[in-house]
């Protein structure tokens, strides 16, 4: 009996380290952070991100011009076209990028196709009618598709298996071009409403060591939903000809590599002057919160901007809520309105005109930890000016957020909208 | 060979055979199941609910091992009460075009699987059963294994009697 009790003190204190060791308060990350005093792309070194030679990259704004160009790719593609999507849908505008993949792959390209699960769940904007999901379509077709992380019953045993969704969006086309960024293959991205679709960036660039990374991740997540096996050997990498710049790929899957918090501390906390964070809509963490006031104190101006239009409640009931918490951190609030109507689904963030992020992480506490998400990190000037320009043409569509205006968000409504969100949305 | 040398091989061995264990790409994750026995068996009085933890130490394409333990609870609470069960098995071969494939809605390899275990209520250790099932209708899709209507064979320790049971479905739900 003695040794049992001896063995729980032990097992006790054990399990309080562990969490003491874990928590690894946000304040301590945020002193050793500034006390090492890099550049973001210096502290995403220090914590091994890993970095490739790359071309200039490429950017579609629109869900319309990403599928204009992506239609593009399809048709270019030679030896085998890889998709990993967080949503894809049967729509028309969707049907037709499914249709050229299906007209590919019988001129004798292989194709494959990872989509998540929550494809299933889709509706047409503000309305309840749900679109199919493309999985059935593409089966039918013959095209090799796997669901991230089905949905079944038996998941009610273990819940939180229910939460680990793949919200990477990339292509890779010939082991030559990558392209990652926020667009879906559904309605709402591409095409609604139809002159632009959601207001969102797809970057495309050439680097053998971000295909080859993302090559095997993709592999190593088709064959734990797949019975067939696919073996990295088989996708051929052809070299780059020509380096013009560096990119640091993100590539988050908590707990083994949780990247996104790192992305989120090289960014905030190696910022100089001025930072510029897009997104539709977010719900902030705590830390991160704090990163973005420990910046403000630093003297960095730190611009947010959100999105009206979001196309559902719970999303922009829960986004209005955190605009107080922004402001109160220093933050400059802008609410993006498209003229169309269309919603900013886009994640992007430019740092001290140098540093800039493309990818799928929103700011909020399931990117960065029960999603997957891929982002791509440019420390190139000219990238940087390039997303600022887009940034300058969303600007005149932008009202800044009044700390009243986000006073009067502050309703239980919104919180609970905010609270239901940090695992929702 | 003195018995140094002899225990040095043991150690050796043992070491590589972990190495090799731990180099695999092992998986696992939990089990649910639902069973029923026949009158006389060691879990007699009720249905029984399975929920067990496995572990896949490698990756073969054939004859591929797996262990797994848990406890079978009686849905009505019956005597003689939870049981533990501890089994081993092997999942024979994949075959991914199988003649069902077209029944499923998602690709799935056909993986008929024998499994060897034992069986004890909690309450009474000492009535044990051994028990050997067959799965002849378990699919696989790749996250999960499903198996339907295995046929089960206990035999009971203390009364050295033969008894059946089926395992009307059983879950297995990959988490790494």
């Amino acid at each position: 009996m003695k040794r049992a009790y001896r063995a729980l003190i032990l097992l006790t204190v054990a399990l309080t380290t562990l969490s003491l060791l874990s928590c690894s308060s946000a304040k301590a990350i945020e002193e050793r952070r500034l006390s090492s005093a890099g550049t973001p792309t210096a502290w995403l070194d220090e914590q091994g991100i890993p970095s490739y030679d790359s071309s200039e990259p490429l950017l579609y704004n629109t869900g319309v011009s990403w599928n204009q160009r992506s239609l593009q790719l399809i048709e270019g593609a030679q030896e085998y076209i890889v998709i990993s999507i967080f949503l894809g849908n049967l729509y028309e505008v969707s049907t037709e990028v499914w249709d050229a993949l299906i007209a590919k792959m019988h001129q004798g390209v292989r194709v494959y196709c990872l989509i998540d699960s929550s494809s299933y769940f889709q509706t047409i904007p503000q309305s309840p009618v749900v679109i199919p999901a493309a999985f059935n379509y593409l089966r039918d077709a013959g095209v090799e598709v796997v669901e991230y992380n089905p949905f079944s019953l038996n998941q009610l045993a273990f819940i939180p298996t229910l939460l680990d969704r793949d919200h990477r969006k990339y292509w890779i086309i010939d082991g030559r071009q990558i392209i990652l960024g926020g667009i879906n293959v559904n309605y709402a991205s591409l095409a609604f409403p139809p002159e632009t679709g959601n207001i969102d960036t797809m970057v495309e660039f050439i680097s053998p060591g971000a295909v080859a990374q993302m090559l095997t991740s993709f592999v190593d997540t088709w064959n734990r939903y797949s019975p067939t096996r696919l073996d990295v050997a088989s996708f051929a990498v052809p070299p780059l000809k020509e380096a013009a710049t560096k990119v640091w790929m993100i590539d988050h899957q908590w707990p083994s590599s949780s990247e996104t918090t790192i992305l989120f501390d090289a960014i905030t906390l190696g910022c100089r002057e001025e930072l510029w964070m897009v997104q539709g809509y977010t719900y902030l963490t705590g830390a991160l919160k704090e990163r973005i006031a420990n910046a403000t104190r630093r003297g960095v101006r730190v611009n947010v901007m959100l999105s009206e239009n979001a196309g559902k409640d719970n999303y922009q009931n829960a986004a209005y809520y955190s605009a107080l918490d922004l402001i109160d951190a220093g933050a400059t609030v802008y609410m993006y309105d498209d003229p169309n109507k269309a919603f900013l689904h886009l994640k992007l963030i430019v740092c001290d005109d140098k540093y800039t992020v493309f990818g799928s992480p929103n700011y909020n506490f399931r990117s960065q930890t029960l999603s997957r998400e891929l982002a791509a990190v440019f420390a190139d000037e000219a990238v940087a000016a390039e997303a600022k320009a887009h940034i300058e043409e969303l600007l005149p569509h932008c009202r800044v957020v009044s700390r009243e205006e986000a006073l009067g968000w502050r309703t239980i409504k919104h919180y609970l909208f905010h609270l239901l969100m940090q695992v929702y949305g | 060979m003195t018995q140094t040398a002899k225990r040095l091989t043991a150690a050796l061995l043992i070491l590589c055979c972990s190495l090799l264990l731990a180099a695999a790409p092992w998986t696992g994750g939990y089990r649910i199941a639902f069973d029923g026995y026949s009158r006389d068996a060691v879990a007699s009085g009720d249905e029984h609910l399975g929920i067990q933890l496995y572990l896949a130490p490698f990756d073969l394409p054939m004859a591929n091992p797996l262990i797994s333990v848990g406890f079978l609870f009686p849905v009505f609470g019956s005597d003689p009460g939870p049981l533990l069960e501890g089994t081993v098995e092997l999942r024979l071969f994949s075959w991914v075009d199988h003649p069902a494939a077209k029944l499923f809605r998602r690709k799935t390899a056909w993986r008929p699987t024998i499994q060897a275990g034992i069986l004890s209520p909690l309450s009474d250790f000492s009535s044990s059963a051994i028990t050997v099932t067959v799965h002849p209708l378990s699919f696989f899709f790749g996250e999960k294994t499903v198996s339907l209507l295995a046929p089960r064979l206990l035999w009971d320790l203390e009364t050295g009697r033969w008894d059946w049971g089926v395992r009307l479905l059983e879950i297995s739900q990959s988490l790494f």
